[in-house]
């Protein structure tokens, strides 16, 4: 979703986010639906949650290392690996549940930086060349082959690939 | 753009006091991006450059 500006503050290390009664809908299965899309299903919420990302280590930079615009390869950047903490609650807007908690990443990945791809990337694969760097495990956003520089290549295992619905993680 | 991921994991408590875990993926983006912009109706639209802020929850 998008949201404004200021609902985030950056420094050279950290950046918080904090958001207040969004509208969001626990989605119970995803795909959600008899065609598998997104748009069936889930109880209408709100959500609340102050999270602030902290920068570690040394950045890594990363090249294009593939010039197809839909290759998970195509994009550049520099970045650190990231702990997090914050705090949430949500509730059904029928008044039905309600939660509120706090996590942390504990141990788990995260990373944060900056980041282009697409159009922003353009012509850099052309202008540096293809690197071929050695397979990382575990990568989420960076992709093998696009580590150039390593903070401790930290285990970061398990990981969800892609939006894992709020159903399945509240039990 | 930037951008936070973070995978998290806690605790939380509902209105009856049941106890959960929590594992959640949140990402945040900031910055210019390359978006649709309605155009000459009928679903119509064109390409744009834009900022914004984006959440994944």
């Amino acid at each position: 979703m998008q949201v404004p500006d200021d609902a985030i503050k950056i420094t050279d290390d950290t950046l918080t986010i904090s958001l207040t009664n969004v509208a969001d809908v626990d989605q119970f299965q995803f795909p959600g639906g008899a065609a598998n899309n997104l748009g069936i299903g889930g109880v209408p919420a709100t959500a609340s949650f102050n999270i602030t990302y902290t920068k570690s280590g040394m950045p890594r930079h990363v090249r294009p290392t593939s010039a197809d615009p839909l290759s998970p390869f195509n994009w550049a950047g520099e970045m650190w690996m990231a702990t997090n903490s914050g705090t949430f609650s949500l509730a059904y807007n029928d008044g039905s549940f309600s939660a509120q908690g706090s996590f942390s990443s504990s141990g788990n990945f995260g990373e944060m930086g900056t980041e282009r791809n697409g159009s922003f990337v353009r012509g850099e694969m052309e202008t540096e060349g293809p690197m071929l760097l050695p397979f990382a495990q575990n990568q989420t956003s960076s992709t093998t082959a696009q580590w150039t520089e390593s903070v401790g290549r930290a285990i970061n295992s398990p990981k969800f690939k892609g939006r894992v619905p709020l159903k399945l993680l509240v039990h | 753009m930037g951008y936070t991921p973070g995978y998290t994991l806690g605790t939380a408590t509902d209105n009856v006091g049941k106890l959960y875990q929590v594992i959640t993926d949140i990402r945040v983006y900031q910055g210019d991006y390359i978006g649709a912009l309605p155009t000459f109706g009928g679903g119509g639209s064109t390409s744009t450059k834009a900022h914004g802020t984006f959440v994944e929850i």
